[in-house]
C-alpha cells in the first residue's frame, strides 16, 4: 500500500532539551496508528510539527509524496487535527466556528457535520466559552471530521470525554473513518483506548521511536515469562529482546520482545523449577516498553 | 486576505468602534459645553486629535492577538489550510479598517463642529516638508502606533508590555525623526524628505519583521519568537535604510541643479548652483560648467577672463580658493601659487571678495584675519599672477568689505564697507563708499555714513554708480529704521566717480528697483513695490515714460526687471491670476507684449528677469528653474 505520510529524521529541540530525535515513520491510508508515549515524550510536538503549527529543526515530512515545508497550507485541507486542549475562540458560537472552519475546506461535509453535531449534542448557538471540556472536544472532533480528511491527527483528545461518548467515538467514528480510507494518527497515553481500534503501534520514548510495528504482530511477539527457582534465582542472562526484568527471592519475571524459540531455549537454560509464558495486553506491552528496565530494543517495521 | 478571517476579526473587536463612537458623543457634548473662544476648547480638541486618537491606534494594535493568547487559538489558526501570511494580513487589514473608520468619523464630526476646525488649524506649522497639520500628525502617529503595537502584540500576551514598548519605540522614532529633521534642515534641507521616508520604512520594517516571525518562527518558544523578531528587524531594517541612503545618494546625481544665485554681466550670466558654477553665454545660448561651487566671481568685459573664489575644503590653502580662467571655462588655474600665499601676511587670513579689471589685466581681492573683520588688506595682482601688491586697509572699525567693481579706466576700484561700532560701544551701522587708486594706492571717500539701502551698481561704462537712498525725513541720521524694518528708499541718485559728486535724480517716490540702460542714457525704475515702471532720461533729466505694470506686492525681488535687446526693450515679470508672465515693453513703454512663463502656477515664485542681449534669463528660485526667452524667436528654453 502506498504511503500517505512519511516522516524521516525529524528532530526538534526546545532550548537545550532534545524533544524529538531522528523520528522516522510512515502512515498508510485506512489504518489507525496508535502513537504512544509517556507525558512529555514528544507526542504533542510531533503532532504540531505534522500540522505545521511549529517548525522542525531537522528532517523531512512527505505528504502524498510531496515534501512539506514549514508554512505550507494546501496539504492541511486534507488533514484534520484535534489537539489535547481546546483551541477555539471562546467568544464564538459553535455555529459560527463551524462556518468559519468550513470556509477553509473545499471538501467540507456539512450534512455529516450536522448529523455528528446532533448526535454529540452540540448546540450551534452555544458560546464556546460556556461549553464543558468534553463538549469542546466534541466540537474539535466535528470540526476535524467535517473536513473529510485523508489524515486525521488526534492529540490525546479523548481524556475529557465521558465513557459512552469515548466508546462511540472510538468504535464508531474512528473505525468508520479508517474504513473510508482515512489514516488516523492517534496520540495518547491512555493505552487501553487504543486496544480496540489500533492497527499499528508507534511508541516514543526519550524523543526517539522505540517501536513501530503492526499491533497484532507486537501483541503476538511479546511475552511475559515467570520463572521459579529453588533457592536463589540466577543472574538473568543477556537475552536479546528483554524489555524488563524483575526479580525477588526464588522468582524472576521478565517481558521479552520479540519472542522466539531461541529466546525460549535461552530462558530454559536457567533451569527453573517452573516456567509460565503469557501473552500481554497493550497496556502491559506499553509498560514493558517504556517502564524501567535494561536498555530498550528498537523495533521498526 | 481572507474574508471570513476579516469578518471574524471585526466581530471579535466590535466593542472598540462602539466604545469610541460612544466616547465621541461625550466629547462632542463637552465641546458644545465649552465656550467657543475658551482655551478649554483648544485643549480638548488638541488632546482628542493628538493624544486620544493615537492612543486608540495603540490600543487596537496592542490587543490584536489577545484572543489567540487567551484561548490558545494559535494552534487553531496555524493548523487551518490558510497561509500564515494571509492570517496576519487579514488581521491587519481588519483592524486597520476599524482604525481608519474611527479616525474618519472623528475627523468629519470634529471638523464640522464650529470653532474646532479653526482652533485646530492654529496648531499647523510650515516646514521643509510643507504644511503639517494636527490631523496629519494624528494620522502618522495613530497608524505608526497601531502598526508597531500590532507587530509587537504577537510576542507576548502582556498588554502593558506591548503598550509600553510600542509607545517607547514610537517615541524613539519621533525623537530620531525630529533630530534628523533638524540636522537635515540645517545641513541640506532638500534631504528633509528622507525623514518621513525613514519613519515609514522603520514602521514598515517592524511590521515586516512581525510578519516574518508569524510565518517562520516557532510560537511554542516565546524566547525564540522574540529573538526571531529582533533578528528579522535587523535583517529587514538595516538593508532598507541602506537602500534609502543609496537611493538618495544615487538620486543626487540625477536630480536637477539647485540654483543659488544668478549674476548678470553684459551678455553673460554667472549661475551659481549647489553642484557647481556655470556661465550662461547669451550669444551662444549655452550654459557652460566652469568649476565646483564658488561664492564670488568677477568677469572682465574686454579681457574675456573670469576670476572666482571657490569653496574649499578644510585644510586647503588659500591657493585653492582663488582661480582664474577664460570666459569659456578653459585654462582654469590658480591665480597665485602656494609659495606666494606662504607669505606671512596671508597667515590665518581668508579671502572675502575678488574682481577683475575690465581689460582682464589686473585682479583685486580682499583678505581679512579669520574671526576678525576689521583689519583687512586689499591686494592687486596681474592676471598672470605677477606683481602682487598689498594695501592694508586703514579705516578704523571698517568691516564687511566688498569690491563694487573696477571703474571704467581700470585704474581705480570702488569699494564699500560697513562701519561697525568699536567694541563696547553701541552704534547704528552705516555704509561707506571709497575709491581706491590702483596706481597710487590712495584712498578717497566717496560718501560716508550714508543710509544707502539699494545700489543698482556701476554704470556700463563704469564711470557712475546708481543707488537708492533714504531721505532724512524718511530715516533721520542715526536711525536704525532701515536695518530693522523694510523701508524703501525715496531718493534715486547717481554718483559721478570722476568728480565724486552725487546727483539726486528722482525724489519723493518709493523706489523698489532700478537698472542702467546699456547705453547709459536712461535708468529704468520700479516704484511702489513693483506697481509702476518708469524710465528716467539722464540727458533730459526727467522721467520720459511711466506706466502701471502690476500691483503692490511684498517681498518681490529687485531683479524682476531689466533692460534687454541693447536698451530697446524692458523686461518685467508680473503675476496674473494663476500664473506669471514676462512682459516686454519698448524702451518708451509705448507698447508691450506678454508671454506666459511656461510651467508657472499660482504658487508665488516671483521670477526674476535678467536681460542678456536678445535673451532674457528667467529664474524661479522656489521652483528651481532657469529658463531663457529669446526675443527674436519668441521661444522659451529650459536650462534646468
Amino acid at each position: 500500500m502506498s504511503e500517505l505520510l512519511k516522516v524521516s529524521g525529524l528532530g526538534k529541540k526546545f532550548g537545550k532539551k532534545r524533544v524529538l530525535e531522528d523520528v522516522s515513520f510512515a502512515l498508510e491510508p485506512g489504518r489507525v496508528y496508535g502513537l504512544l508515549g509517556l507525558n512529555g515524550e514528544g507526542k504533542t510536538t510531533l503532532a504540531r510539527i505534522l500540522m505545521g503549527v511549529i517548525p522542525a529543526d531537522r528532517g523531512a515530512v512527505l505528504f502524498k509524496g510531496e515534501t512539506l515545508r514549514f508554512g505550507a497550507a494546501a496539504y492541511k485541507r486534507e488533514v484534520g487535527f484535534v489537539p489535547e486542549d481546546s483551541f477555539f475562540y471562546g467568544w464564538m458560537k459553535v455555529g459560527e466556528l463551524l462556518r468559519l472552519n468550513a470556509s477553509f475546506y473545499p471538501k467540507w461535509d456539512a450534512d455529516r457535520v450536522r448529523t455528528l453535531g446532533e448526535n454529540l449534542g452540540l448546540d450551534p448557538k452555544a458560546r464556546i466559552r460556556t461549553l464543558s471540556r468534553g463538549q469542546k472536544l466534541k466540537l474539535g472532533l466535528v470540526a476535524a471530521i467535517g473536513a473529510a480528511p485523508d489524515l486525521l491527527i488526534l492529540d490525546d483528545p479523548t481524556s475529557g470525554l465521558d465513557v459512552p461518548t469515548r466508546h462511540d467515538f472510538l468504535r464508531g467514528v474512528i473505525r468508520d473513518l479508517a474504513e473510508r480510507g482515512t489514516a488516523v494518527l492517534f496520540a495518547t497515553h491512555m493505552v487501553h483506548e487504543l486496544e480496540r481500534i489500533a492497527d499499528h503501534l508507534i511508541i516514543l520514548q526519550g524523543g526517539r521511536i522505540i517501536l513501530d510495528r503492526r499491533f497484532e504482530e507486537v501483541k503476538a511477539a511479546t511475552r511475559r515469562v515467570k520463572l521459579w527457582f529453588d533457592g536463589e534465582a540466577p543472574e538473568w542472562p543477556a537475552i536479546e529482546g528483554t524489555l524488563s526484568v524483575e526479580g525477588e527471592a526464588g522468582r524472576i519475571e521478565a517481558v521479552v520482545y520479540p519472542w522466539s524459540g531461541a529466546v525460549e531455549d535461552g530462558i530454559r537454560s536457567l533451569a527453573p523449577t517452573r516456567m509460565e509464558v503469557e501473552t500481554l495486553s497493550l497496556e502491559e506491552i506499553f509498560v514493558g516498553f517504556v517502564g524501567s528496565g535494561p536498555a530498550r530494543p528498537t523495533a521498526r517495521s | 486576505m481572507n474574508g471570513q478571517l476579516i469578518l471574524r476579526e471585526w466581530k471579535e473587536k466590535i466593542e472598540f468602534p462602539l466604545f469610541f463612537l460612544a466616547l465621541l458623543i461625550v466629547i462632542v457634548g463637552l465641546l458644545a459645553a465649552v465656550p467657543q473662544r475658551g482655551e478649554g476648547l483648544l485643549l480638548l480638541a488638541g488632546s482628542v486629535v493628538l493624544v486620544f486618537l493615537p492612543g486608540l491606534g495603540l490600543l487596537i494594535g496592542a490587543t490584536a492577538f489577545s484572543a489567540e493568547f487567551k484561548d490558545g487559538a494559535w494552534e487553531f489558526l496555524f493548523s487551518r489550510p490558510v497561509r500564515k501570511s494571509t492570517v496576519w494580513i487579514s488581521k491587519l487589514i481588519a483592524l486597520c479598517g476599524y482604525l481608519a473608520a474611527t479616525l474618519l468619523v472623528y475627523y468629519l464630526v470634529l471638523s464640522a463642529l464650529p470653532g474646532v476646525r479653526a482652533r485646530l488649524s492654529e496648531f499647523a506649522f510650515d516646514s521643509d516638508l510643507g504644511r503639517i497639520t494636527p490631523w496629519m500628525l494624528c494620522l502618522a502617529l495613530s497608524f505608526s502606533l497601531f502598526i508597531i503595537a500590532f507587530s509587537l502584540s504577537l510576542l507576548t500576551d502582556k498588554l502593558f508590555q506591548v503598550v509600553f514598548l510600542s509607545g517607547f519605540l514610537c517615541l524613539g522614532l519621533f525623537a530620531l525623526s525630529s533630530f534628523l529633521f533638524f540636522v537635515l534642515a540645517r545641513i541640506e534641507s532638500r534631504f528633509v524628505f528622507l525623514v518621513p521616508v525613514i519613519w515609514g520604512l522603520a514602521v514598515a520594517g517592524i511590521a515586516a519583521a512581525s510578519l516574518a516571525v508569524f510565518c517562520r518562527e516557532d510560537f511554542s518558544q516565546p524566547r525564540r519568537k522574540t529573538l526571531g523578531f529582533l533578528k528579522w528587524s535587523a535583517l529587514l531594517l538595516i538593508p532598507a535604510l541602506l537602500c534609502v541612503l543609496a537611493a538618495a545618494w544615487i538620486g543626487e546625481w540625477f536630480r536637477p541643479l539647485q540654483c543659488i544665485d544668478v549674476q548678470p554681466a553684459g551678455r553673460f550670466a554667472f549661475v551659481q548652483t549647489d553642484r557647481g558654477s556655470y556661465l550662461y553665454d547669451a550669444d551662444r545660448d549655452k550654459l557652460m560648467r566652469l568649476a565646483g561651487r564658488s561664492w564670488e566671481w568677477g568677469l572682465s568685459a574686454g579681457g574675456g577672463k573670469i576670476v572666482m573664489l571657490r569653496e574649499v575644503s578644510k585644510g586647503d590653502g588659500l591657493e585653492s580658493k582663488l582661480w582664474i580662467m577664460d570666459k569659456d571655462g578653459r585654462n582654469m588655474k590658480r591665480l597665485l601659487s602656494a609659495q606666494q600665499f606662504a607669505d606671512p601676511r596671508f597667515k590665518k587670513q581668508d579671502i572675502s571678495d575678488c574682481d577683475i579689471s575690465r581689460e582682464g589685466a589686473r585682479v583685486a581681492f580682499i583678505t581679512y584675519p579669520l574671526n576678525h573683520w576689521r583689519r583687512g588688506h586689499l591686494w592687486t595682482v596681474n592676471s598672470d599672477g605677477t606683481d602682487l601688491r598689498d594695501y592694508p586697509i586703514d579705516f578704523p572699525n571698517a568691516g564687511l568689505w566688498a569690491i563694487n567693481g573696477w571703474t571704467g579706466d581700470d585704474r581705480r576700484l570702488l569699494l564699500s564697507f560697513m562701519e561697525i561700532a568699536p567694541e563696547g560701544e553701541r552704534k547704528i551701522p552705516s555704509r561707506w563708499l571709497v575709491i581706491f587708486s590702483a596706481e597710487t594706492g590712495a584712498w578717497q571717500i566717496v560718501t560716508e555714513n550714508f543710509s544707502m539701502f539699494y545700489s543698482f551698481g556701476l554704470s556700463p561704462a563704469g564711470d557712475k554708480l546708481g543707488a537708492g537712498f533714504h531721505s532724512p525725513q524718511l530715516v533721520p541720521p542715526g536711525s536704525s529704521k532701515p536695518f530693522e524694518v523694510y523701508v524703501t528708499p525715496d531718493i534715486l541718485a547717481v554718483f559721478d566717480l570722476a568728480t565724486l559728486s552725487r546727483t539726486d535724480i528722482l525724489t519723493g517716490r518709493s523706489f523698489h528697483a532700478a537698472r542702467w540702460d546699456p547705453t547709459e542714457t536712461r535708468i529704468a525704475f520700479l516704484t511702489d513695490q513693483g506697481k509702476n515702471l518708469g524710465v528716467y532720461s539722464l540727458a533730459e533729466s526727467r522721467v520720459t515714460a511711466e506706466r502701471e505694470v502690476g500691483s503692490e506686492t511684498k517681498n518681490l525681488p529687485r531683479n524682476m526687471m531689466d533692460w534687454a535687446d541693447g536698451g530697446r526693450k524692458i523686461a518685467v515679470t508680473s503675476r496674473f491670476d494663476d500664473h506669471y508672465v514676462l512682459r516686454i515693453f519698448n524702451g518708451d513703454l509705448g507698447s508691450e507684449k506678454n508671454y506666459r512663463i511656461p510651467g508657472s502656477t499660482k504658487f508665488p515664485t516671483h521670477p526674476t528677469a535678467f536681460g542678456l542681449g536678445t535673451k532674457i534669463l528667467i529664474e524661479e528660485f522656489q521652483k528651481n528653474r532657469l529658463l531663457v526667452f529669446d526675443l527674436a524667436t519668441e521661444k522659451w528654453r529650459k536650462l534646468f
